[in-house]
């Protein structure tokens, strides 16, 4: 009776277990702060996009008091800041960190004048806003069916990357201030002005030193704990006026991108897991048996890892097939691979180990902007040889073999002679 | 009291003896003299056990100092898992991420006799913890020292000198200082081992004897198992048969008994794992070489003499000196020049050149029994002996004998060498022991002599007695209070639990190491990493239970050098070179609350000393002041936003540490820091023990969000 309540009881247990860590990606509670509520149509189809996939919108003006976080649980998974002068009481930058720190994203929208709140928490997100009523101005790649020449016509997007997804080649509008992104691996710019774009005011032009590729438009932090957080500095982009835009002829790229970009910024794709690590000894240089987890120097080592990316879509996990990068670091990596996945996300490869002792660790890591945090670190100990380890007889010192034996022999049969041979007589000198 | 002592003993062994005699009505004066040895060396031998107890009673049975407790550990690790594993002992939470070989960078010799002691007891069904062996084991041992110094004495003179020298090493402090219980110490069973190897040395060259001089091979085996000082015996005795060829008193004996210790000797300690290949590849063991050679050379050519006339003998002899010094020549200068024969290492050109390591090693230099000794040491360590000591040397020298020419060299070059190093004062201190015993004795009996003579023609010779006899005995007796008293107050206490008086005279204990240890062991994860100076490696390792960056073994210089930079470095600047070497936790010693002094605050110089000699962009004048380290508000900048500086003085601000003195007042330096109430950005305290000895740091992840 017991043995079964135990079971049941720690039944319940995985079972929670299970679902607080599925919990943790695809939640679908969204607060949308917008200046005021009457905007909500401004943005109709982008929020539409949205509910169609199933995110349960609660809009806010910016004057009410929203509660993020209650008693260590947060109220929403998802933020979309629509307010770019926004002044509230209950969204202060600390409280927005700290909804990022939690693991939950969001997605901010500027123009040419952003409050302070907004700058504070970009500031902490590595993306420095330019000052307020600067604008990007591009003379040559504007929507030129306007004279307005900050109405940017962009398509400097990140390559190589889930956050856009291959094959969107359409450029999109593009209407406000630019900022400067922080050289860090964590950070990295989704759109960027063209070489010829500055950020300035309209009186004096060029004014900064944000030009080119440099002025960051649209730019992203992957946190440490998978959060995301998505700055861009036009609101405009987000509007139904810029969806519908025809730039020669073609219709603006602004809808498909704002859908990459949002799909990617509420962790629906690029989030990693690892699991299933094998690491196990396939062949031994060295003569003696130790155990089997114990690996020895010049051993050579299976090593393989199952990596899986969450579908948001389908809302599961699906194998992850690219390549990971393996080091095994002493001090100094001393073994840098690429593994190339299987269809079914397993990375495996033999590596011989190196001649040196110590404690190594073996890292795999996904170093791709726009994926999630995958560091799967194991440290594992690599001893040198036993002192019954090595050859015993080694063609090579077969003189000193010889050399010792003899002296054996040689010295036994003298000792026979010296003890048992007896001079004839006594020779005088 | 040696004095006292042997005669009371003397006369109590002398009635006993009268009435066995008296039963037997047999006087026999050879039974009477056997009885009353017997019994003053077993006072002997239980006294220099007893007199090491002073840090067990005290305080308890525990391991002392920071060496010691590596021993202690490997010693467990030998118990539990066997001479193989032990021999294979990869220990791979020391020196992160390097690990360490134990087994082929130790002298394995204490821990194989520890463990071979643990055994024979739990074999005889004696239940032993094997900490109770490591403590205990160093007392026994000098009590051995002390049986086998009786002999080596004798054998050199006569029996009497034999008992006093015993006596004299049963509580000398040079000696016990090394030797008390708990210092489980590799110096602890190496002065037996060294003892021994002389006195089967002397027994063979005095005898001729090829069993005497395989006994002493293996002496010499188990002294290179056991302690690195192995290379002193190895150059002693070359230099002795050297002087006896000098002196023109080559004997068969000697050659016998030189052939026989240096072949096997050599051949023995090669078996010793760290020592492997050293003996015929290192400049520090070519004198025994070159000696063996000279031996052969030498009774080569007496047997010629033997057998040629004088002048065929005299070109002979020529061509045979020069040829050989011109081969060995070639040999030394081919060998050094492809870097087959290693010049001489750090320590021992410091023990040639004491400035040596000083100017050029720091390593070296930091350890603090590496110092020169000072002269108040000679006599805090010695007594009597310093002034007894020619004494002793004007009797063998009066006196020419092949072991008294032994007991010369062995006193003058050990002095020399105790001069070089504080620690090697240990080395003196059997020497100083045997020679004082000599003049003792020596003395002793010619004036008991005169006491005893029947009043003769000169009428002044009792009186010159008496008072000869009484001044030595009033010598000894102080001596004896002098080793009782410095044993009790200076070399007894553990270090590992402080004490100190209060105002009232009562005695306050600070277990503040134990304390922390005991909290990283149990709130730490397993496998963390804790980056500590390396004085306190041995101690983390084997206490906490803990992976440690660097340790008290410092066979990597340019591995400390990095823990010294991060001390020395910034906090920003540290916590990436933390990072880089997975440090988890942070541990510093601080005695500014307190005022135990050899905190991590006055070890700063030698962690920017150690960290600049690898990394020359670390410079010592950036943490100077008018040439001197200061922590007060005229301490430069780079000083003050040390990491060890923060981490030392983190909070402490807060506290009031003397009446009438501000905040933050320093009792180690007797200043009022000079920067107050930081905050820290990349670590976090994680723990600080009662008296703030020890504090503990734990290193924070990277930043979510940077």
């Amino acid at each position: 009776m017991m043995m079964i309540k135990s079971i049941f009881v720690s039944f319940i247990i995985a079972s929670v277990l299970l679902t607080s860590v599925f919990a943790e990606v695809g939640g679908k509670r969204t607060l949308v702060v917008l200046e005021n509520l009457s905007q909500k149509n401004l943005y109709s189809t982008f929020f539409k996009t949205l509910e169609k996939k199933g995110y349960e919108l609660d809009f806010q003006p910016a004057t009410t008091e929203v509660v993020l976080e209650k008693y260590g649980d947060f109220n929403y998974d998802h933020l979309v800041l629509f307010a770019p002068t926004l002044e509230s009481k209950t969204i202060t930058s600390n409280a927005v960190l700290n909804f990022i720190d939690g693991g939950n994203n969001v997605l901010i929208a500027g123009s040419n004048k952003i409050s302070e709140t907004i700058r504070d928490i970009a500031q902490e997100c590595g993306m420095d806003i330019e000052e307020d009523n600067t604008l990007v101005y591009d003379h040559f790649n504007y929507d030129k069916s306007q004279p307005d020449h900050s109405l940017l016509v962009a398509d400097q997007f990140i390559q190589d990357s889930p956050i856009i997804l291959q094959g969107l080649d359409k450029p999109v509008i593009y209407k406000g201030i630019g900022h400067k992104i922080r050289s860090n691996p964590l950070n990295f710019a989704v759109l960027t002005g063209s070489s010829t774009a500055y950020s300035g005011k309209k009186t004096n032009g060029a004014s900064t030193k944000l030009m080119g590729k440099s002025c960051g438009l649209v730019s992203s932090l992957q946190a440490r704990n998978n959060a995301r957080v998505t700055f861009s500095g036009s609101i405009e982009l987000f509007t139904d006026k810029s969806f519908g835009t025809t730039l020669e002829k073609n219709q603006s790229g602004n809808k498909e991108f704002v859908e990459n970009l949002v799909s990617w910024t509420f962790q629906e794709r690029g989030i990693l897991r690892s699991s299933q690590l094998e690491l196990v000894k396939i062949s031994t240089e060295s003569n003696s048996t130790v155990a089997p987890d114990v690996f020895t120097i010049k051993d050579e080592v299976s090593y393989s890892l199952k990596v899986e990316e969450y579908d948001g879509v389908k809302n599961e996990w699906v194998p992850y097939v690219s390549q990971i990068q393996l080091e095994v670091i002493m001090l100094d990596p001393y073994i840098r691979t690429f593994i190339k996945g299987d269809s079914k996300g397993i990375y495996k490869i033999n590596i011989k180990l190196p001649d040196v002792y110590g404690v190594f660790t073996f890292e795999a890591t996904v170093q791709k902007p726009g994926y999630g945090q995958l560091e799967h670190i194991i440290r594992k100990p690599i001893v040198p040889f036993r002192h019954d380890s090595y050859e015993r007889f080694i063609p090579a010192a077969f003189p000193y073999y010889a050399a010792c034996f003899s002296m054996i022999i040689g010295t036994f049969i003298f000792s026979i002679i010296f003890l048992f041979n007896k001079d004839p007589k006594h020779i005088q000198i | 009291m040696k004095k006292s002592e042997k005669s009371s003993t003397a006369t109590v062994g002398a009635s006993s003896n009268v009435q066995v005699e008296a039963i037997k009505e047999t006087p026999n004066k050879d039974n009477q003299e056997f009885l009353i040895k017997v019994l003053i060396l077993s006072v002997i031998y239980v006294l220099a056990f007893s007199t090491r107890l002073f840090s067990v009673l005290r305080y308890e049975s525990v391991i002392h100092e920071f060496d010691p407790y590596f021993n202690y550990r490997s010693t467990i690790h030998l118990v539990k898992e066997g001479f193989y594993s032990f021999l294979n002992w990869f220990d791979e939470r020391s020196w992160y991420p390097l690990g360490r070989i134990v087994g082929g960078t130790i002298y394995p010799g204490l821990m194989a006799t520890a463990s071979v002691v643990h055994w024979a007891l739990n074999s005889l069904n004696l239940t032993v913890d094997i900490r109770n062996v490591c403590v205990l084991l160093s007392p026994w041992f000098a009590s051995n020292t002390a049986m086998v110094t009786y002999k080596f004495a004798k054998e050199i003179r006569d029996t009497q000198t034999g008992l006093v020298a015993a006596a004299m090493i049963a509580i000398v402090p040079g000696y016990i200082s090394r030797s008390v219980a708990g210092s489980f110490d590799n110096e602890g069973i190496a002065i037996f081992a060294l003892i021994f190897t002389y006195y089967c040395w002397i027994k063979a060259v005095n005898t001729g004897s090829l069993m005497w001089a395989a006994i002493c091979s293996l002496a010499y085996f188990y002294m290179a198992s056991a302690w690195g000082g192995y290379v002193f015996i190895i150059n002693l005795i070359p230099l002795h048969a050297f002087f006896l060829l000098l002196t023109g008193r080559y004997s068969h004996r000697l050659y016998i008994a030189y052939s026989t210790m240096f072949v096997m000797g050599t051949i023995l300690s090669m078996q010793i794992n760290f020592i492997s290949f050293q003996p015929v590849q290192s400049s520090e063991h070519l004198a025994a070489i070159g000696i063996f050679g000279l031996l052969q050379l030498f009774a080569g050519l007496q047997w010629f003499k033997s057998h040629l006339t004088n002048e065929a003998f005299k070109k002979l002899q020529r061509f045979a000196i020069l040829s050989v010094l011109s081969i060995a020549g070639a040999i030394l200068v081919i060998g050094t020049a492809t870097g087959y024969i290693s010049p001489f290492n750090g320590r021992f050109y410091s023990l040639l050149d004491p400035t040596y390591a000083r100017d050029n090693i720091p390593i070296i230099a930091s350890v603090s029994e590496h110092q020169p000794t000072t002269w108040a040491s000679y006599f805090f360590d010695l007594h009597i002996l310093v002034f007894l000591f020619p004494a002793g040397l004007y009797f063998c020298f009066r006196k020419l004998t092949d072991s008294n020419i032994f007991l010369i060299l062995y006193g003058v070059t050990s002095i020399y060498f105790s001069g070089v190093m504080v620690r090697l004062m240990l080395v003196l201190a059997p020497v100083a022991c045997v020679l004082a015993a000599v003049a003792v004795s020596a003395t002793l009996t010619t004036y008991m002599k005169k006491l005893k003579a029947p009043s003769s023609d000169q009428n002044n010779t009792k009186e010159s007695g008496g008072v000869m006899v009484a001044v030595l005995t009033v010598l000894l007796i102080l001596y004896a209070f002098h080793c009782t008293w410095v044993t009790s107050e200076a070399y007894s206490s553990p270090s590992i639990v402080l004490s100190a008086k209060q105002g009232d005279g009562s005695r306050v204990i600070f277990d503040d190491f134990r304390e922390a240890y005991r909290w990283i062991g149990q709130n730490t994860a397993d496998d963390a990493r804790i980056m500590s100076w390396w004085d306190y490696g041995y101690q983390l390792s084997a206490m906490a239970n803990r992976t440690i960056l660097v340790d008290n073994n410092t066979w990597n210089n340019s591995h400390i050098a990095q823990v010294g930079k991060a001390f020395a470095s910034s906090e920003e600047d540290a916590y990436y070179q933390m990072k880089a070497l997975d440090v988890d936790y942070v541990l510093v010693i601080f005695g500014g609350l307190t005022g135990y002094s050899s905190d991590d605050i006055n070890k700063f110089l030698w962690m920017v000393r150690i960290g600049g000699s690898c990394d020359p962009t670390l410079k010592e004048e950036d943490y100077l002041t008018d040439k001197q380290y200061r922590i007060d508000k005229g301490a430069s900048p780079t000083m003050l936003n040390s990491l060890i500086y923060k981490l030392s003085y983190y909070r402490f601000s807060e506290v009031h540490t003397d009446y009438q003195r501000p905040a933050g007042f320093d009792r180690v330096r007797g200043v009022e820091i000079g920067y107050k109430g930081f905050d820290l950005t990349y670590l976090e305290e994680a723990f600080t023990s009662v008296h703030w000895l020890v504090r503990v740091y734990r290193v924070k992840d990277f930043e979510n969000r940077a």
